[in-house]
C-alpha cells in the first residue's frame, strides 16, 4: 500500500474514534421568538434507553424554547472536562453535565460560562465549597436515586422475598451509588432480610450480569430476589435470560430502575417485580431553567436551584399499559405545559411553579394531565 | 512417575488447587454440581473466544477486539436471522459471516498498515463499537427466545465439543498450524525457510472470525439482547480470554495449546465464581481478582527460578561439604 | 574428464547501500566437488552463500544452476532448485518437534486432504536423522530437549532431506564442538562422493585444506583466485586473503612467560553452573593466563563467574584491594572488562550506535554531575576508532552493519577505552578473520606489556598455547593441570590434560 494510502487510513481511522468518543447531536437552529440561547449537555450516550429520551426531548423542546442544544458523550472525569473545554471553545452559554467537579467549575467561571448538574444532587462537600464561590453555578436537578433503590427492596420485601442478590455497576456513577445505597439502607432496615451476595460491573455489564446471576442461583439455593441498579445496555435482557436459563423465570424476583423495551413482556412473566423509570423530563426542566437565567427573566437571588423529581414504579403489571401510553409513546410535558412554568415565555410564573410541576410528577399527575 | 502422568498432574494442579481454595474459603457453597454446571455454561463464551484468539496470540499479535467483535456480530447476525426468519441456523451462520468480515477488517488495517497489534486493536474496537450504535438504528438485537437455544445446555457443550475438535484438527494436522507454531517460535528463521507471514495471519484471522462468531451465537443466547455499548466497554470479555490464553501458554510444555486454554478459561470462570461464593463484597473481589492473577503470573513466570533455586542450594551445601572434607 | 558445473555465476553484483559487498564475480562450482571459500570479514563469502540459498536477491549479473537460471525468490524455492545451506547461528525454532524443525514450510508433502499425516513425518523425519548418524535425536521430541549441536544436526538433516544438489555450509563448524564436526565432514565427504557438490565458507585453514578438493579466495568483495587441490597451502590462501605476506607467526613469538608478583584477582573454591566444581586459581599483574578444556568442561562459566554475571554456588572473587567481585557493575568498577562468547547478544547492543556501544562501560568516567556530554562520547568513541582500526563509516553506524571482526574491534575498543586493567576473553577470535586475529593477537601482547592481566579462555589449543603465559587446563568442571609457557609445551601436553 503507498505512503498516501496509509497516511488515508491513518486519518480515516482518527476520525471514526473521534467521532465515537463524542456523538454529536444538535438541535435545529431556533426561530423562536425569544433570544438564541445556547447549551452545552454532557450526558453518557445516548443509545441506552434514558439517553435516548433525553435526546428525543430536547429535539422536541429546542427549536420552540430558542435553544441550541449540543450533545456530548463521555464516562470519565477527565472526558468531562475535556468536553466541557470543548463546548466553551464552541460559545455555549450554559452547560449541563451529570459529573460536575471543581476544574469543570473553574473553566466556567473563567468563560463565563453557566453550569448544572442533572441526575444527582453534590454530595461531595469539596465540590460544593467551590461550587458555592462561584457566580456560575447555578444548581442540581436529580430524581431521587436513593428513594428508587429504596422503593426496590420495599417491593420486594412486600412481596415476600428475604434473601436478595444486589448487581450494580462500579463504584463511581453518582446515580448508581445512591440506588445502591439505598438498596442496602433499606434492606438493612428489615431484620429478616438478607444481603446474601453482591456484584459490580461495568456500565455495559450484561455478560458479566448473566454469568453471575448464574453463579448466585447456584451457589445460593436460597435466593429469591434481585436488585439491581440499572436495567439499560442490556442488562435487564441479560438478568431475565439467566434466570431462564436455570429454571428460575418466576421464582426469582428482580426489581430494577430504567424501563427498556420488553419490560411489559417480564411484568407479565413475573419475574420482574418492579421496575422504575420515566425519569427523563428531568433535564428538560433543568434546560428551561438555565434558559430563562441566562435571558435574564429569571432571578434566583443568588440560591442554587435544586429540582428533585421521582420515578415512576411499575409494580407487577399494574400501571405499564399506562406508562407506555403516557410516558414512553407520549412526552410527559407538552411545549404549552413547559412554557406555562418559563419566565422567558410566562413572566408572571416563577422558579415554585416550575419546581412544584416537576415535584409533583407521577403517573397519575400525566394521566390527569393527558387524558385520552 | 511417566512423562505423561507428570504433565497431566502439572496442567490440573492450578484448577483443583483453585477449585480446593475457594470450597475450603467458601465453606462449601463452591464446586457442588449446580455450581459447576453453572461455571461450564459462562465457560463456554470465553473459551470459544480463547480458542479464537489462539493463533493470533501466538504469533504476538495482541487482539483487543473480540469483544467489539461478538457485540457487532451478534447485533448484525442477530438481526438478519430474525428478518430472514432463519432461526438458529440463520443466527449461526449470519453471526459467523459477520465476525469473519469484521476479523478481515481487522486483518487488512493491521498488516497492510503496519500498526503495532494493541494500538490497531484498540481503534478497531472504537470503530465496531460505534457501528453497534449506527446499525440497526442503534437499537442492537433482541432475540426471540425460540433462537437462543444455543445457550442452554447441552446445545452449549455440542457447540463447544465441535469446535474444539475442529480447532485441535486445525492447530496440530494442518499446514497452517505448523506454520502458525514455526511463525511463532521463531518468525525470522520460518520466513526465512518461506513460510509465508501474510497468509498465515490472514487465514489466522479467519479462523478467528469463525470462532467469534460462534461466541457472538453463545453470547447473544445467553443474555437475550445485545445493546449497543461505547467507551470500550467491550474489552473486559477480550481480557477474561486473553488471561486463559496466557494460561495455556504457559501450560504448554505440559499439554496442548487447545487444551491448557480449556484449563485456563474454566480456572478464571472458577476464581470469578468463588469469589461470589465467598460472600466478599464488591471491592474485596476486584483486589482479589488482581491477586489472584499477580500470584498466578508471578508463579508461572518464576516456577523454574524457584526451583532452580532449591536445586542451587543442595548443591552448593554438597559442594562446600566436599570442600570441608 | 571435463568436470560437470553445477553452479555458475556470472558477473555477480551486489551492494548494501553505498557498501559494494560483490563486485563482477564469475563463479564456477562442478559436480564432486568441496569447494571451500575463504577471506577477511567483509569479503563476501556469506553474500555469495545468502544469494545462492535464496536469502538474499543479487543486483545484477547472472546465476545458472544445473544449466537452468537460478534466482529464487526464498529459502525454500532454493531448496526446491536442489540447493540447501546450514548457517553458523542457531536455525531450528523453539518450543517445535524434532520433526517439526526439519519439515518447516514443507509441511504438504505429508498432506492427506485437509491433514497432516504425523506419523509418516515422523518416519521420515527419524529415516533421515538415521542417515546422518544422529539416531540418538528422536523425531517426536521437543528441540528444547537437545543442546546446540544437536540442534544443528537438526538443521544438517533439514537442508540434507531433499538430497540437495549443492549444500552450502556457511561457517556452521565454528560453533560445533569436535565431535559436530566430524560428523558435518562425513557428510560433505558422502555429498561429493555422490557426485553432487558443498560449498564450504570457514576461517580456519586445516579444516579448509583437509576437506576441500578446491578454494575460492574472495577480498573486498572480488573474487582473487580460486586453487585447486595441488595449488592449496595455508600461507598461500593467506596472502591471498590479504592482499600481503602473513607469516606463520602471527601469535607472539617469545617463550617469556614470566609475569608480575602482584596477584591482582584471586578466585577461592568457586562453583557455578552444571559443572564448574570447587576451582581456584590467582592471576597477576602483566599475565595472560590461559584456560583451556572440552567446550563442555565449565570454562565458559568460569568466565562468567569471574566477571559476577552468574551467581556461585559457592566461592568467591576477590579483587586485589579485598573487594568480593559479585557482580558485573562491581567488576566493572574495579576496572574489569569481559568479551562474551556470544558477541552479538551478550557484548553489543546491535541496534545501537558504535558510540553507545564504547561508550557504555565509561558513562560514570564522562559524566559531569548529571551531564552527560555528547561530544565527549563521540571523542572517546573516535579515539578507539583509530586505535583498534575499526572500519566504519562514524561512530553513528550501527553496529549490526559491521562485519565480524570490526564488532570484535567495538567490543575490545570499550573496554580498552574504560581503560580496563583485568580482561576476560572468552573466545576472543572466534569467527574473525586472520587479519583480525592477529591484531587482536598483538594487542593482547600489548596489553601485557602494559602490565594489565587477561584471563584467555579458547577452544583453540594454538591459540592457547601461543598466547598464554600459563595455561590451566579444565576437566568436569575441575582444575586438571597448570602448564607453563616454554618451548617444550605443545598440543599433546594440553590434549592430554583434558582427556
Amino acid at each position: 500500500m503507498s505512503k498516501k494510502m496509509k497516511k488515508l487510513m491513518a486519518v480515516l481511522l482518527c476520525f471514526a474514534m473521534l467521532f465515537s468518543v463524542t456523538s454529536v447531536a444538535q438541535a435545529k437552529e431556533d426561530t423562536a421568538d425569544v433570544k438564541q440561547v445556547s447549551i452545552g449537555f454532557i450526558g453518557w450516550g445516548y443509545t441506552d434507553t434514558l439517553g435516548a429520551a433525553y435526546k428525543e426531548y430536547f429535539d422536541y423542546i429546542a427549536e420552540e424554547f430558542g435553544m441550541n442544544v449540543t450533545l456530548v458523550a463521555g464516562t470519565t472525569q477527565e472526558e468531562h472536562i475535556s468536553l466541557a473545554e470543548d463546548l466553551i471553545e464552541a460559545g455555549v452559554d450554559g452547560i449541563l453535565a451529570y459529573q460536575v467537579t471543581s476544574p469543570m467549575m473553574k473553566l466556567c467561571d473563567e468563560a463565563g460560562v453557566y453550569l448544572m448538574q442533572f441526575g444527582s444532587p453534590i454530595t461531595d462537600e469539596d465540590i460544593q465549597a467551590n461550587l458555592d464561590g462561584s457566580d456560575y453555578w447555578l444548581g442540581t436537578s436529580s430524581v431521587d436515586d436513593y428513594k428508587s433503590g429504596q422503593n426496590m427492596v420495599e417491593a420486594l420485601y412486600e412481596d415476600g422475598c428475604r434473601n436478595m442478590v444486589v448487581l450494580g455497576v462500579a463504584a463511581g456513577n453518582p446515580c448508581h451509588d445512591l440506588r445502591w445505597n439505598g438498596i442496602m439502607d433499606k434492606a438493612a432496615e428489615y431484620d429478616d432480610m438478607t444481603v446474601i451476595g453482591e456484584y459490580r460491573g461495568g456500565t455495559a455489564a450484561a455478560q458479566e450480569y448473566s454469568d453471575q446471576v448464574q453463579n448466585f442461583v447456584a451457589m445460593y439455593p436460597e435466593m429469591d430476589s434481585i436488585a439491581m441498579t440499572g436495567a439499560s445496555s442490556g442488562n435487564l435482557d441479560a438478568v431475565l435470560s439467566a434466570l431462564d436459563t436455570v429454571g428460575m423465570t418466576g421464582t426469582v424476583k428482580l426489581a430494577t430502575l430504567d424501563v427498556q423495551e420488553g419490560t411489559d413482556t417480564y411484568l407479565e412473566e413475573g419475574s420482574l417485580l418492579f421496575i422504575g423509570g420515566g425519569q427523563h423530563p428531568e433535564v428538560i426542566f433543568l434546560a428551561i431553567l438555565m434558559a430563562d437565567i441566562i435571558r435574564g427573566s429569571l432571578d434566583m437571588g443568588g440560591e442554587e436551584v435544586s429540582l428533585v423529581g421521582q420515578f415512576i414504579n411499575i409494580v407487577g403489571t399494574d400501571g405499564y399499559e399506562e406508562f407506555k401510553k403516557y410516558i414512553m409513546d407520549d412526552f410527559p410535558y407538552y411545549i404549552e405545559e413547559l412554557k406555562a412554568v418559563s419566565t422567558s415565555f410566562n413572566p408572571d410564573t416563577s422558579y415554585q411553579e416550575l419546581y412544584d410541576l416537576w415535584n409533583s410528577y407521577s403517573l397519575d399527575d400525566v394521566e390527569t394531565r393527558h387524558a385520552k | 512417575m511417566s512423562k505423561k502422568l507428570s504433565n497431566i498432574v502439572k496442567c490440573l494442579i492450578l484448577p483443583i488447587a483453585v477449585y480446593v481454595i475457594f470450597f475450603v474459603f467458601s465453606k462449601g457453597r463452591f464446586g457442588s454440581l449446580p455450581g459447576m454446571l453453572a461455571i461450564g455454561r459462562q465457560f463456554v463464551l470465553y473459551c470459544l473466544v480463547g480458542w479464537a484468539l489462539m493463533h493470533n496470540q501466538l504469533m504476538g499479535v495482541w487482539d483487543f477486539t473480540p469483544g467489539a467483535v461478538v457485540a457487532l456480530a451478534g447485533i448484525i447476525g442477530g438481526n438478519i436471522a430474525l428478518s430472514t426468519n432463519t432461526g438458529v441456523a440463520g443466527l449461526v451462520v449470519f453471526c459467523i459471516l459477520s465476525a469473519v468480515t469484521l476479523c478481515l477488517l481487522t486483518f487488512f488495517v493491521f498488516h497492510f498498515l503496519k500498526i503495532p497489534s494493541m494500538i490497531c486493536g484498540l481503534g478497531m474496537v472504537l470503530i465496531y463499537e460505534m457501528l453497534t450504535t449506527q446499525l440497526f438504528g442503534g437499537t442492537g438485537v433482541k432475540l426471540t427466545k425460540d433462537i437462543t437455544l444455543l445457550a442452554k445446555s447441552p446445545y452449549c457443550y455440542v457447540v463447544l465439543a465441535v469446535a474444539g475438535i475442529i480447532l485441535y484438527i486445525l492447530f496440530n494436522f494442518t499446514k497452517n498450524g505448523a506454520n502458525t507454531r514455526s511463525l511463532g517460535y521463531g518468525q525470522d528463521i520460518a520466513m526465512s525457510i518461506g513460510v509465508s507471514l501474510t497468509k498465515t495471519r490472514l487465514k489466522n484471522f479467519i479462523i478467528e472470525g469463525i470462532f467469534l462468531g460462534l461466541a457472538a451465537v453463545i453470547s447473544s443466547s445467553q443474555r437475550g439482547s445485545i445493546a449497543p455499548t461505547l467507551n470500550m466497554s467491550t474489552l473486559s470479555l477480550g481480557f477474561d480470554a486473553i488471561m486463559g490464553v496466557f494460561i495455556g501458554l504457559n501450560l504448554v510444555n505440559n499439554c496442548n495449546l487447545v487444551v491448557g486454554i480449556v484449563i485456563g478459561t474454566f480456572t478464571m470462570k472458577m476464581v470469578s465464581a468463588g469469589l461470589i461464593a465467598m460472600g466478599l463484597d464488591s471491592n474485596l473481589q476486584s483486589v482479589a481478582q488482581g491477586l489472584f492473577l499477580l500470584v498466578f503470573i508471578g508463579i508461572s513466570s518464576n516456577k523454574d527460578a524457584v526451583s532452580k533455586y532449591f536445586a542451587d542450594k543442595k548443591k552448593s551445601a554438597e559442594i562446600l561439604a566436599k570442600i570441608k572434607a | 574428464m571435463e568436470k560437470e558445473v553445477i553452479l555458475k555465476c556470472t558477473k555477480m553484483c551486489k551492494s548494501f547501500g553505498p557498501t559494494k559487498a560483490l563486485v563482477d564475480v564469475d563463479l564456477v562450482v562442478n559436480r564432486g566437488e568441496i569447494r571451500g571459500l575463504i577471506g577477511e570479514n567483509g569479503s563476501g563469502k556469506s553474500t555469495i552463500s545468502s544469494i545462492v540459498a535464496g536469502v538474499l536477491p543479487y543486483d545484477s549479473g547472472n546465476i545458472e544452476f544445473l544449466g537452468k537460471p537460478h534466482k529464487p525468490a526464498d529459502m525454500l524455492e532454493a531448496q526446491q532448485a536442489g540447493i540447501s545451506m546450514v548457517v553458523q547461528e542457531a536455525g531450528t525454532i523453539q518450543n517445535l518437534t524434532v520433526m517439526a524443525n526439519i519439515f518447516v514450510g514443507k509441511e504438504e508433502r505429508f498432506s492427506r486432504g485437509l491433514f497432516l499425516d504425523k506419523k509418516a513425518m515422523k518416519k521420515e523425519a527419524q529415516q533421515i536423522l538415521d542417515e546422518i548418524g544422529a539416531s540418538h535425536i528422536r523425531a517426536d521430541d521437543s528441540i528444547m530437549r537437545y543442546n546446540f549441536e544437536d540442534r544443528k544436526l537438526v538443521e544438517i538433516a533439514r537442508a540434507l532431506y531433499e538430497k540437495p544438489e549443492l549444500l552450502i555450509v556457511d561457517e556452521t563448524t565454528t560453533a560445533l564442538p569436535h565431535k559436530g564436526r566430524e560428523v558435518l565432514y562425513r557428510l560433505m565427504k558422502k555429498q561429493a562422493k555422490e557426485n553432487r557438490a558443498v560449498l564450504f565458507i570457514s576461517h580456519d585453514m586445516d579444516e579448509l585444506m583437509d576437506n576441500c578438493n578446491a578454494i575460492t579466495v574472495l577480498r573486498d568483495g572480488r573474487l582473487i583466485a580460486t586453487l585447486n587441490e595441488d595449488e592449496m597451502s595455508i600461507p598461500k590462501m593467506r596472502s591471498l586473503m590479504i592482499g600481503r605476506e602473513i607469516s606463520d607467526e602471527y601469535y607472539r613469538t617469545d617463550l617469556d612467560g614470566s609475569f608480575g608478583e602482584e596477584v591482582v584477582l584471586k578466585a577461592e573454591h568457586l562453583s557455578a553452573g552444571e559443572i564448574l566444581e570447587d576451582f581456584s586459581f590467582e592471576l597477576h599483574r602483566g599475565e595472560i593466563l590461559g584456560i583451556g578444556g572440552l567446550s563442555d568442561c565449565g570454562m565458559h562459566d568460569l568466565g562468567k563467574a569471574v566477571y559476577g554475571a552468574v551467581k556461585l554456588l559457592t566461592g568467591k572473587v576477590i579483587y586485589k584491594d579485598g573487594t568480593e567481585i559479585k557482580s558485573p557493575a562491581a567488576a566493572v568498577s574495579k576496572k574489569m572488562g569481559y568479551v562474551s562468547k556470544n558477541r552479538d547478544i551478550e557484548s553489543l547492543i546491535l541496534s545501537s550506535s558504535i558510540t553507545s556501544n564504547v561508550a557504555l562501560p565509561s558513562l560514570n568516567k564522562l559524566q559531569k554531575g548529571v551531564y552527560l556530554s555528547a561530544k565527549d562520547e563521540e571523542a572517546l568513541t573516535n579515539e578507539q576508532i583509530k586505535e583498534m582500526s575499526i572500519k566504519c563509516e562514524n561512530g553513528a553506524q550501527t553496529v549490526d552493519n559491521l562485519s565480524g571482526g570490526n564488532k570484535q574491534k567495538v567490543v575490545f575498543g570499550k573496554w580498552i577505552g574504560n581503560k580496563a586493567e583485568i580482561l576476560i576473553l572468552d573466545c576472543p577470535t572466534r569467527g574473525i578473520d586472520i587479519g583480525t586475529k592477529v591484531a587482536m593477537y598483538k594487542l593482547m601482547y600489548r596489553l601485557k606489556q602494559e602490565g594489565r592481566s587477561i584471563i584467555m579462555i579458547s577452544e583453540e589449543i594454538p591459540e592457547l598455547i601461543g598466547m598464554s603465559d600459563r595455561i590451566i587446563v579444565i576437566r568436569d568442571g575441575k582444575l586438571s593441570g597448570i602448564l607453563e609457557r616454554s618451548d617444550t609445551l605443545n598440543e599433546h601436553s594440553v590434549i592430554e590434560c583434558m582427556l
